[in-house]
């Protein structure tokens, strides 16, 4: 019978035969099979809609706050406010002392969530807040809330702060960075895109009405023009901000990715443990309260560096400050120093219970300021740039031995990494 | 829910084939004609006067057939009456064909062995098993059985491990239930895993190296579910090695497949085996290969830790010897209608380490009926039950804490370890249960002489349950902060679930006298689904309490994961005399990977084979045997399942709202990687089977190749992209020979050498220029892992210091390193170490791979068996020297460098650190045996018709120059990475085993 096929019309046969099913693999119910399931992960495509606007800010806004955080925990390990304690990455040992190189991978690369990401977290806030920024403003009031024409604006406002935040801590952290695979830019130039983006924030929000985006983004904007070294512009944002303005970044206990790290890697992991400059700090013999470390006895989580632990934060989901009227009162006296200067950092005396500092040295005062600043922000992120910035002394100085191997370096700025230069064609 | 919609369309070109076939009654005889037919027993034997297991004999110019027993006995049944000529085929022995008369019913047969055995049937994805001769490729086949017999293996992975050229078995680690990295002809892929496809009895079978719970915070899973398979219950394994050979499996399956055939029951006389098997593994000179930690004392002299001494003075050995049981049984047996084989395992092994042991029971039923000629059908059911507890070696454990001990700490809670204590670190636990079941059902129709079509149902359900357990004890407070001693509990429900439908037939017709053309047709739907539940909990109110829903803080995920392949293949393949064949095929697939824009994927093949030596020219005397083949085909290596799309996560984000963050950039336009592969070569069998050489020349390209890209962070979105961009060479050569020395009536002398080299490059990075950077596990930055293309894939590479001076303090002046070359390799030429570019330092993959073995055979009843395996040219990252010469500077090297340059390194501090990589090439002394046939006379005092002794050692004796515990070790789950650190190196191991059958 098959001679027959292979003879005559078997074998048209059996070619249909074969194109049959393999037009039946390609189409049918085989398409059926092939249905993809997403599982856990959510499709792009179905966040691109004005009716995402909301879930997409709000989830900017938190990208944001774990970039925060995690820029607090790596960076302070780098300065004398926290130490590493644990011997489980030998790149977290080059953070403690000051050695990070380019070639390394953990501080470009590791998520939220770590005790070293840095870099990737920074970027995904950025282009998240970029990204919805510009969904925003190429939809319609009505488009976005129909019930509530305003809340677009708000929304621009809310995206654009952030996105200046997150400028504004990419322009602090690292001696150069780029954006969307762009070209490699200064400090200067990252830090004027985040005072682009506080602008706008400004403008969005005091349209909108939105007193705490834009006092939010008053205090950014003045950082940023205070580390672009424009003082008096600085200030005069500053000047804005209201008294007893406070803004937080909200934390969450509820998973790994937002909790408050610093208290996690230190109160409860041991992984870091506060630098011992910071420990037992008063003024004029009054301790501060506004940093309190224990010191219980016994060494962190690598059985060798002392464990100290901060009190400032005391669970997994205590915010952290990230603008706040003290913040533009500092910058107001660091800028214009005088018995302004003396009058604010008494101000701050009174909220701590510390007797008052008398001086009218400007030297003497804007120490006093710079002191006032590490001590006031102690962990709140301001700490790692305020040492470039202010050129202030490496503790412990370059080339001290380091505790677990090598010296101490004189590192003040995260250099750009290969990964960005190897896989940007315009780096 | 998908499935049974195929199952109803194969059914329906099930029938329309069937419906279009004469019936039975279109027989040639007319119905009711009386066929004079008689029975022929008898036993088949091999060359040490053994009965021969599994031969098939058949009739010449007939259709009856049988095939032996387990001791060799045949009974065929319905063979003509008269004179009439058996042919009989085994595998591992050359074809025999034996007149028998019609006044013997009784025979005996004598095989001889054949290292090409061109009759035996080899599976190559169509409906019917392929004879060796006729296809144009070399597919490497393992007669388990006999191995087991003479060199028992405790698993899979023994079994394979130098059996076959070509295929490297690289054992991660020598805890109890670890598996391997399988590569077959070298690294045939970027980024995608180059695990060969895995298949039991036709269905294809869960083959991930590493399952195990994400254990001590490292990614160190490493049960294999390779291992869940029972050597005893294994016939045969096939390997297909390569695209050529592998195309009408399609997508996945361009690093090969391995093919296991279990065993069935032979018709005759039920049998019954026992197998019992007791043994020790041993840490061979532990104490001399863990090196003290050396340091300078207070005094600056030098001074060193011995903390292996130190922990056995306190009575409290570091290592314990592992036991090795093993019970097995089994109950074959049937007629020609039916087939059975029953047989249960009971596995239990310690390691060295208090924590590791495996314990495992294995159950399989296969079941064959073949009620006619033309109809027979197979079960195979199999069914694992273990639980496998990991060893603590890399986190908590002894090796980890020693070997990266620091003197710094002697005087602190851990007395000089680098975290816990050991007898502290033992109440971590981690460990695996699983349930697994494999099973399938195949129905081959033969509905004519000219047609026959098989269908295959299968479904492999893998259930683990994996543990991660820290208990609340107080004893953690010398060593954790209060809440982490509170203890923690993490646990991983993970079903993965293999559906395999697949559908073959076959029609074979005569194109005048000579020729034959076989048309094959088939179509496949692979489905692997993936379910993950997971909860942790963290701080335990009080010690013993030990369920997760006691613990203070707890929470959870599930994942579900599901990847589909359709496809369908057309073979045609003609042959002339049956010694000259042609064959051409295309498959076809979709997989629900594949980008939204791809549909359709086609992967064509063709191959030759000649069997010249079946020539009338054939003038050759001492060539017995002379096969000239080759073959081209592609096959594929899908894209991981969400690689495709764009996608966002699900987050928690501050005051615990939900929120989504960028995930995957996804790449639409992503299609499967193409496999290409040419192969030639030739199987020889010289001076009357004295020697057998099997020769493949390949050269393999991987086009399209998929990379996963480390996006820019600028881009923002984290983690890496899959794209399809340039391209992979694996070329080179296996060489298989087997030489008997001495054949006697008493005495053989075998040797076999199975040699595979393998030259792997890096053609093409397309716009990624001309290197990337492959993530690695080393604890230095200046060592990384490149794809730089002219080099092979994974390359160790690095800043090298060429020349230094060592002052009288012994400080490194005059530091000098490799100025490097165009091509990425060392100048020789020195430039500042600051300025120096990496530069090439070794290949991570060997490029030579080997086995030399030997049998020995006195007496016909004691055979003496071992095996040499090799891998040369491969270098390794050696992470436990980084540590301890580069950062905490515990090595004897640092304190007496061999050489300036070394010392120069060491004092880099890390900035300089070649001696990261050291040459890992190795010969190893695998296994030994000493295998004893009981005599008859005896094994009949017990009511036995057979029965073996046999002691047995494997893992005795390394050659190599490695710096650290084992060249063999790295993190089984990385595929170019080989990297170690304080993994348990491969143990020593003592078996004996008795083997009795009834």
């Amino acid at each position: 019978m098959y001679q027959r096929f292979v003879n005559g019309s078997g074998l048209r046969i059996a070619a249909r035969l074969g194109l049959a099913m393999a037009a039946g693999a390609a189409t049918g119910c085989v398409n059926d099979l092939l249905e993809f399931d997403p599982g856990d992960r959510v499709e792009s495509g179905t966040l691109q809609g004005p009716e995402s606007a909301e879930l997409l800010v709000s989830s900017a806004v938190g990208d944001f706050e774990c970039a925060f955080i995690q820029y607090i925990v790596t960076t302070s390990q780098v300065t004398d406010e926290m130490d590493n304690s644990n011997l489980s990455s030998t790149e977290a040992f080059q953070l403690d002392r000051r050695s990070v190189n380019k070639e390394r991978t953990h501080y470009a690369l590791f998520p939220c969530g770590t005790h070293e990401g840095l870099l990737t977290p920074i970027q995904t806030a950025r282009f998240d807040a970029d990204q919805i920024l510009t969904s925003l403003e190429g939809w319609t009031d009505e488009e976005v809330n129909p019930s509530n024409p305003g809340r677009r604006t708000e929304l621009i406002a809310t995206a654009a702060a952030y996105a200046g935040y997150s400028y504004l801590l990419l322009g602090e952290g690292f001696c150069s960075a780029t954006v969307d695979a762009g070209p490699e830019l200064t400090q200067a130039e990252v830090l004027a895109l985040a005072e682009e983006r506080f602008t706008r924030a400004i403008a969005a929000a005091e349209a909108a009405g939105d007193e705490t985006i834009r006092n939010l983004a008053l205090v950014g904007r003045a950082r940023a023009r205070l580390d672009l070294g424009r003082g008096a512009d600085a200030v005069a944002d500053a000047q804005l901000v209201p008294e007893g303005f406070e803004h937080l970044a909200q934390t969450s206990g509820a998973s790994a990715r937002a909790y408050n790290s610093v208290y996690q890697y230190n109160g409860v992991g041991t992984l870091i443990t506060v630098g011992p400059a910071y420990v037992g700090l008063t003024f004029a013999g009054v301790p501060d309260p506004r940093v309190q470390v224990e010191v219980p006895g016994g060494a962190g989580s690598d059985n060798l560096t002392p464990l100290r632990l901060q009190k400032k934060y005391t669970s997994l989901d205590q915010p952290i400050r990230l603008a706040s009227y003290t913040e533009a009162q500092l910058i107001i006296a660091e800028v214009n120093g005088g018995s302004a200067a003396v009058d604010i950092i008494n101000a701050l005396h009174d909220a701590a219970g510390l007797p008052h500092f008398t001086s009218s040295d400007p030297a003497a005062i804007l120490t006093q300021v710079i002191e006032e600043r590490s001590r006031e922000f102690f962990l709140e992120s301001q700490h790692f740039y305020d040492v470039k910035r202010l050129d202030l002394p490496l503790n412990p100085a370059a080339g001290t031995p380091y505790l677990k191997g090598g010296n101490y370096g004189d590192m003040r700025c995260f250099p750009l990494p290969d990964v960005e230069r190897d896989n940007n064609p315009n780096a | 829910m998908d499935s049974p919609k195929w199952s109803v369309a194969a059914l329906v070109v099930w029938l329309i084939a069937t419906a279009a076939i004469p019936s039975p009654a279109h027989a040639i005889i007319p119905p009711g004609t009386a066929i004079p037919v008689r029975t022929i027993t008898g036993t088949v034997f091999d060359e040490r006067g053994k009965g021969v297991a599994g031969a098939v004999i058949s009739v010449v110019g007939g259709t009856v057939r049988t095939s032996t027993d387990g001791v060799g006995r045949f009974r065929l049944e319905n063979a003509p009456d008269g004179d009439v000529t058996l042919r009989i085929t085994a595998i591992g022995f050359g074809p025999k064909t034996q007149a028998v008369t019609a006044a013997t019913s009784d025979v005996r047969i004598d095989l001889s062995p054949s290292a090409i055995n061109l009759e035996e049937l080899v599976v190559t994805g169509t409906a019917v098993a392929a004879q060796k001769r006729e296809i144009g490729n070399s597919v490497a086949t393992i007669n388990a059985t006999e191995f087991q017999d003479f060199a028992p293996a405790r698993d899979l992975t023994n079994l394979l491990n130098g059996k076959a050229a070509g295929v490297s078995i690289v054992p991660g680690t020598g805890t109890v239930g670890g598996g391997p990295r399988i590569t077959i002809r070298g690294q045939g892929s970027l980024s995608l895993s180059d695990q060969p496809l895995l298949y039991v009895d036709g269905v294809r079978v869960n083959n991930d190296v590493a399952s195990g719970p994400k254990s001590q915070g490292y990614d160190s899973g490493i049960i294999s579910r390779l291992n869940d398979f029972s050597p005893e219950d294994i016939e045969s394994i096939q390997v297909i090695r390569g695209p050529a050979a592998a195309t009408l499996y399609g997508t996945e399956a361009a690093s090969g497949v391995i093919q296991i055939i279990t065993k069935r029951g032979n018709p005759g006389k039920t049998k019954y085996e026992f197998n019992v098997r007791g043994g020790l593994q041993q840490f061979q000179n532990a104490h001399e290969r863990i090196e003290p930690n050396y340091y300078l004392d207070d005094n600056g002299q030098l001074a060193f830790q011995d903390l292996y001494a130190d922990q056995e003075a306190r009575g409290i050995p570091p290592f314990r010897t592992g036991h090795i049981r093993s019970l097995s049984g089994s109950i074959s047996g049937g007629a020609r209608q039916l087939n059975y084989m029953l047989s249960s395992t009971y596995d239990h092994d310690d390691g060295v380490d208090r924590r590791n042991e495996l314990s495992r029971y294995t159950i399989r039923a296969n079941l064959g009926i073949a009620p006619s000629d033309k109809f027979d059908a197979n079960a195979s059911l199999g069914f694992v039950r273990g639980r496998t507890d990991l060893a603590n070696d890399i986190g908590f454990g002894f090796l980890f804490n020693s070997v990266l001990g620091f003197p710094l700490l002697k005087d602190g809670p851990t007395r000089g370890f680098l975290a816990f204590t050991p007898e502290v670190a033992e109440l971590y636990e981690a460990w695996q249960t699983v349930n697994r079941f494999t099973g399938s059902i195949q129905l081959n129709h033969r509905p004519a002489s000219w047609f026959s079509h098989r269908l295959i149902m299968g479904l492999d359900q893998t259930q683990e349950q994996n543990f991660d357990y820290l208990p609340n004890d107080t004893r953690w407070l010398d060593f954790l902060p209060p809440q982490q001693a509170a203890g923690a509990k993490a646990s991983a429900s993970n079903a993965v679930t293999y559906v395999t439908a697949d559908y073959g037939a076959t029609a074979t017709a005569n194109l005048g006298k000579e020729m034959k053309l076989a048309t094959s047709i088939g179509g496949q739907i692979y489905s692997r689904q993936t379910q993950v539940i997971q909860a942790n909990g963290e701080q335990f109110p009080a010690p013993l309490v030990s369920d997760l829903s006691a613990t203070a803080i707890t929470f959870g995920s599930d994942n579900f994961v599901k990847n589909t392949t359709v496809g369908t293949y057309l073979q045609e393949q003609l042959s002339w005399k049956d010694r000259r064949f042609l064959t051409a095929a295309v498959r076809v697939d979709n997989n629900s990977a594949f980008g939204s824009d791809i549909q359709l994927v086609a992967y064509p093949k063709v191959s030759a084979s000649w069997v010249v030596s079946d020539e009338n020219f054939w003038g050759i005397d001492w060539i017995d045997q002379f096969r000239l083949r080759g073959a081209f085909g592609e096959s594929g290596k899908q894209p991981e399942v969400f690689s495709a799309i764009q996608s966002y996560q699900a987050v928690t984000i501050g005051g615990g709202k939900p929120g989504v963050s960028p995930e995957f950039l996804g790449n639409p336009d992503l299609k499967p990687e193409r496999g290409q592969e040419l192969e030639l070569g030739f199987e020889a069998s010289l001076f009357k089977s004295r020697l057998g050489i099997d020769a493949t020349w390949y050269n393999k390209k991987t086009k399209d190749a998929i990379l996963s890209r480390v996006l820019a962070p600028s881009l923002g979105f984290p983690g890496n992209q899959f794209v399809n961009i340039g391209a992979l060479q694996n070329k080179g050569f296996e060489l298989g020979l087997r030489f008997s020395a001495i054949n006697t009536e008493n005495t053989h002398l075998d040797f076999g050498l199975n040699w595979a080299r393998n030259d792997n490059k890096v053609l093409d990075l397309g716009e990624l220029g001309s290197t990337i950077v492959v993530p690695s596990n080393m604890d230095t930055p200046s060592i990384v892992l490149h794809h730089q293309v002219g080099l092979p894939a994974g390359s160790w590479f690095g800043r090298k210091v060429i020349s230094a001076d060592l002052d009288a303090d012994g400080i490194a002046q005059n530091v000098l390193c490799d100025a490097g070359s165009p091509s990425g390799k060392p100048s020789g030429q020195g430039i500042s170490c600051d300025e120096a570019p990496d530069v090439f330092l070794g290949r991570s993959d060997p490029r030579d791979i080997g086995s030399f073995m030997a049998t020995l055979t006195i007496f016909k009843s004691l055979t003496l068996y071992g095996l040499v395996d090799f891998r040369l040219d491969v270098y390794h990252g050696d992470n436990d020297r980084v540590i301890r010469c580069g950062i905490f500077a515990t090595c004897l090297d640092y304190y007496h460098p061999r050489s300036a340059t070394e010392a120069a390194e060491f004092q880099s501090g890390l900035n300089v650190t070649s001696y990261a990589v050291q040459p890992a090439s190795f010969a190893k002394l695998r296994e030994i045996s000493a295998a004893w046939q009981v005599p008859a006379s005896w094994t009949r005092a017990i009511g036995a018709s057979a029965a073996s002794i046999t002691l047995s050692g494997r893992n005795l004796f390394t050659w190599s120059d490695w710096t650290s515990l084992d060249p063999e070790t790295f993190w089984v789950t990385n595929q170019f990475d080989k990297s170690n650190q304080t993994f348990t190196p491969q143990l020593a191991q003592f078996v004996t085993s008795i083997k009795l059958t009834f």
